[in-house]
């Protein structure tokens, strides 16, 4: 008998597209939609945030959501109880976006680059160059949700999710890694970026609207480097 | 140059600021390995620098989480699923 585990590493891209396939459970289909009202619905917020920071719109969003859900219910007798629901939505979230709403969309691939998996590397090279003062980052806690927002928006997608699956909904790099169906050095990576691009476009709101973001020197080294001679 | 927040030079101490960079976000993500807990918690006790970044890392995660956490889903969204449920349920009974 065919069994799809759908949170085994490397199938996320048939998280959503499994067709039924028959279990020995002897669960009756009312029976499992008790336990999908009970489990799933309760996180309907929780996705339709997560659909809004991938699709970026509130329309695309809803449409994303009930694609979601129609496909997580047709598959939900794959669903291992006691194993990590939220995690199991996200990934079909993520599948569904990824390879579906987008390719409808058209939209270009809003690759992020990822020649270099070694994350460690990059940490090296950029983090202590774009590490914050103390008062560029109490700029950045005056700027609106709505501005943190849009930052994200602007960063591309792949770092976006990542981003988005650590901080706002705090999955472990390893559920993170099964969601998006890549290793955990890529989620690394994904991260390390994409927070260092998130604050490099918050500071840069945080001087447009004029909050003081620390000593003239910070921009000091980027912005006269080979004056001074 | 600072003194009082000037950081550690690579090698005068056990775990410089170089490797307390580059584990800091693993760090923060409470994703590092015991060892390297320890060995950057002890480092950050003595390197302002390194405090300073520890803390300013951790209010972006808080940053961002805040900023995303309060969406709630669309009245319409929510009809939707009430008619797919009430769908889904005749088709059960079926």
């Amino acid at each position: 008998m065919l069994v799809v585990d759908l949170m085994a590493p490397g199938s996320v891209t048939l998280a959503a597209s499994v067709p039924s396939v028959t279990m020995e459970a002897e669960e009756t289909p009312a029976e499992r939609l008790t336990r999908f009202e009970e489990g799933a619905l309760p996180l309907l917020d929780t996705l339709y945030a997560g659909a809004l920071r991938m699709t970026r719109n509130p329309e695309d969003a809803s449409d994303l959501v009930q694609e979601t859900l129609e496909r997580a219910f047709r598959s939900f007798h794959q669903f291992k109880p006691g194993t990590n629901l939220k995690a199991w939505l996200f990934r079909i979230l993520t599948n569904s976006y990824i390879n579906g709403y987008r390719k409808r969309q058209r939209q270009p691939l809003q690759s992020s680059t990822e020649d270099v998996e070694d994350w460690q590397m990059m940490a090296a090279e950029s983090h202590s160059s774009t590490g914050l003062r103390s008062a560029e980052t109490e700029a950045l806690d005056r700027l609106p949700d709505g501005d943190v927002k849009r930052a994200l928006a602007e960063i591309p997608e792949d770092f976006r999710i990542a981003v988005y699956l650590a901080d706002v909904e705090g999955f472990a790099y390893k559920d993170i890694a099964e969601i998006m169906g890549t290793p955990v050095g890529t989620v690394m990576s994904r991260l390390h970026r994409g927070r260092s691009q998130l604050r490099d476009k918050l500071a840069d709101y945080a001087r447009q609207r004029g909050l003081p973001t620390g000593p003239e020197e910070r921009l000091a080294p980027a912005v006269t480097k080979g004056a001074d001679s | 140059m600072n003194a009082e927040t000037g950081g550690t030079p690579a090698g005068e101490t056990g775990c410089p600021c170089s490797e307390a960079d580059a584990h800091m976000w693993v760090f923060l993500d409470g994703e590092l390995d015991q060892e390297h807990c320890s060995r950057i918690r002890a480092h950050i006790e003595q390197c302002a620098k390194c405090a300073e970044r520890m803390r300013n890392d951790s209010r972006l995660k808080e940053m961002v989480a805040r900023a995303c956490r309060c969406e709630q889903a669309p009245p319409a969204l929510r009809v939707w699923v009430e008619q797919q449920v009430a769908v889904w349920r005749f088709d059960a009974q079926c």
